[in-house]
């Protein structure tokens, strides 16, 4: 019955990383940037909301359409002020520069927010369903996980529905050619950018609610978010729901036994993954 | 490349400066040096291969534990700090096997996370003294430690040197440019790969010991953690990847902007040097050195052929 319990949690965790690996997949899949600053925009996203719900008592659900547009702002203008000069630049020097925006988001957070570990509390925070009589949903968790399908399968809809989004998928699947059809390369790049930025926020404001997060809490995420991604394969938004919910349960079921290597176990998996299989454990034969 | 012949004497001459400097200064010079060899080391595989590691610290770690849990059973420092490079190039083989199979992002990552897990292991392992860490307990004086690494930075030089002109750094250089076409013409890339990726590691092991016994105390946060990888890489990269003195001149460079940071604006320093990295990617992506070459070039030519406008690289 444990185990069950270690169980689901680990899915209502791994809601939260294919939330992040989704939005981190969408820049990788069509810019063919690795953003190592995405964890710290999740970690941002937390101090968004926290700030939202202790000043202006906004509720963190409710909150999501605001954090949203912020990051989507603020991704569309970092794409357009300073990725959009690189586009030609090697993949070092792509990798790089967003290793350098996310030493200025963690060191500007913890100027701005010390470095103290802060959570968002609200009324509902402790509630939780009994399942049985072992089993408990913890309530926040679950509307979480509901929150990040939600947010999949919106994105499903908006690129395959909308104009928008196809000029997406053909700039990602060749960018010559959608220029010529008449796409704005840099203006797509920048919508990509904002989008995969804003999802990226929303992850944090989910986040904030189930764990306890301080300014250093980027790094290790992206490093999850990216091995999200090589579980479940690059191409596809169900890889990385798939690939998360794996993370999640792996994690929890690793912190059952000692604390200490949840985050050993999970990188030898993806270390393993990527060696035996690099398009991940979901990705399609020829998505390389 | 004319200007080995200054470098070299150049940093003789750095040794002989070692009366003039008072303690903190001398202590900040071994630091610099041992991130010229880090710089260095990074380079081999990053740079001169192209596979562009972000887990080096990794080898700089084993290094210094290794060298320290001899110094904790008694045994000289010295043995420890040549078990500990021993031990990173055997780990480097065994991690580049399979690792440098991957490209691009992938490898990146993939020793990210090879670091990443050896440095949320370590303060689990109790006989590595878990997460309080090992002492070293050595009387040997900071002069001394200076030298040291001193003479680890030429040596280091020494062997960059070596690699980039002989027929390695041509393999190397070829696998950079074009693997499939390096493999094609008969070039064995997995045997290179996998030497860049040893000799590296054993640089950084032998660095990351001595400095066990600089600090006198290490723990996995210090000597594992992922700023050390971070500040080699852009060490390497601010001065020139495609050069030998590159990292060395990018150490310099980069060591004196972060004491700087450091004392002046000790809260802003971490927000200053994330502007620095994207400063230094938009302006001078191909590092210093090649950029003053450049420069160089260009005003030779503009002085033989005045009426030409200058600008045209």
């Amino acid at each position: 019955m444990v185990y069950l319990q270690d169980l689901i949690n680990g899915i209502l965790h791994g809601g939260i990383y294919a939330l992040g690996a989704l939005s981190f997949a969408l820049i990788w899949g069509v810019m063919n940037i690795i953003n190592l600053a995405h964890g710290s925009f999740i970690m941002l996203g937390a101090y968004t909301t926290l700030l939202l719900f202790k000043y202006l008592h906004v509720d963190p659900f409710i909150s999501i359409p605001i954090v949203f547009v912020i990051f989507f702002i603020l991704g569309y203008f970092i794409q357009k002020g300073v990725l959009n000069r690189m586009l030609k630049a090697s993949m070092l020097m792509t990798l790089l520069i967003t290793f350098g925006i996310d030493y200025v988001l963690t060191n500007g957070a913890r100027l701005i927010f010390t470095a103290d570990t802060q959570g968002i509390t609200t009324s509902y925070s402790g509630y939780s369903f009994a399942l049985g009589n072992f089993i408990r949903l913890p309530l926040v968790k679950f509307s979480a996980l509901l929150v990040a399908i939600l947010l999949a399968f919106l994105l499903n809809l908006f690129m395959n529905r909308t104009k928008l989004g196809h000029q997406i998928t053909a700039t990602s699947q060749d960018h010559e050619a959608a220029q010529l059809y008449g796409v704005n390369l840099k203006t797509i790049y920048a919508i990509v950018f904002g989008i995969g930025i804003g999802l990226a926020g929303v992850a944090g404001a989910m986040y904030g609610t189930m764990f306890p997060f301080n300014p250093s809490i980027g790094s290790g995420l992206t490093i999850k978010t990216f091995i999200v991604i090589v579980l479940g394969g690059l191409g596809n938004m169900y890889g990385a729901l798939f690939g998360g919910l794996l993370l999640g349960i792996v994690e929890a079921i690793a912190s059952h036994f000692n604390a200490g290597y949840a985050d050993v176990v999970s990188f030898i998996i993806f270390v393993l993954v990527l060696i035996i299989r690099p398009r991940g454990i979901a990705g399609k034969e020829s998505a390389a | 490349m004319k200007n080995t012949k200054f470098i070299l004497p150049a940093l003789l001459l750095v040794a002989a400066l070692v009366p003039l400097l008072t303690g903190n200064q001398l202590r900040l010079a071994t630091e610099l040096m041992t991130y010229v060899v880090l710089a260095l080391s990074w380079n081999l595989i990053g740079g001169f291969t192209g596979y562009a590691t972000f887990g080096n610290v990794a080898f700089f770690g084993i290094g210094a534990y290794t060298a320290a849990m001899f110094a904790t059973k008694g045994l000289p420092l010295v043995s420890g700090v040549l078990a500990g490079s021993v031990l990173a190039g055997l780990f480097a083989v065994l991690v580049g096997l399979p690792v440098l199979r991957l490209k691009g992002h992938y490898f990146s990552i993939a020793t990210l996370g090879v670091a990443e897990a050896i440095r949320s292991l370590v303060p689990n392992l109790n006989f590595l003294g878990g997460p309080n860490g090992l002492t070293v307990n050595t009387t040997f004086p900071d002069e001394g430690w200076y030298l040291v690494t001193l003479i680890l930075a030429i040596g280091a030089v020494i062997l960059v040197t070596y690699v980039r002109r002989g027929k390695i750094g041509f393999a190397l250089r070829s696998i950079r440019d074009d693997e499939t076409g390096a493999q094609s013409m008969g070039i064995n890339v997995t045997y290179y790969k996998v030497l860049a990726f040893t000799l590296s590691a054993v640089l950084a092991g032998v660095v990351g010991g001595v400095y066990s016994g600089f600090l006198a105390f290490i723990d996995a946060p210090t000597v594992f953690q992922g700023e050390v990888t971070v500040t080699m890489l852009v060490m390497a990269l601010l001065g020139g990847t495609d050069t030998i003195f590159g990292p060395v001149i990018g150490a310099i460079v980069l060591k004196i902007i972060m004491e700087y940071l450091w004392t002046n604006f000790q809260n802003l320093h971490g927000l200053f040097l994330g502007v620095v990295i994207i400063l230094i990617v938009l302006f001078i992506p191909k590092g210093i050195l090649p950029s003053i070459s450049a420069l160089w070039r260009n005003l030779k030519k503009n002085a033989g052929l005045p009426k030409r406008g200058v600008g045209h690289a």
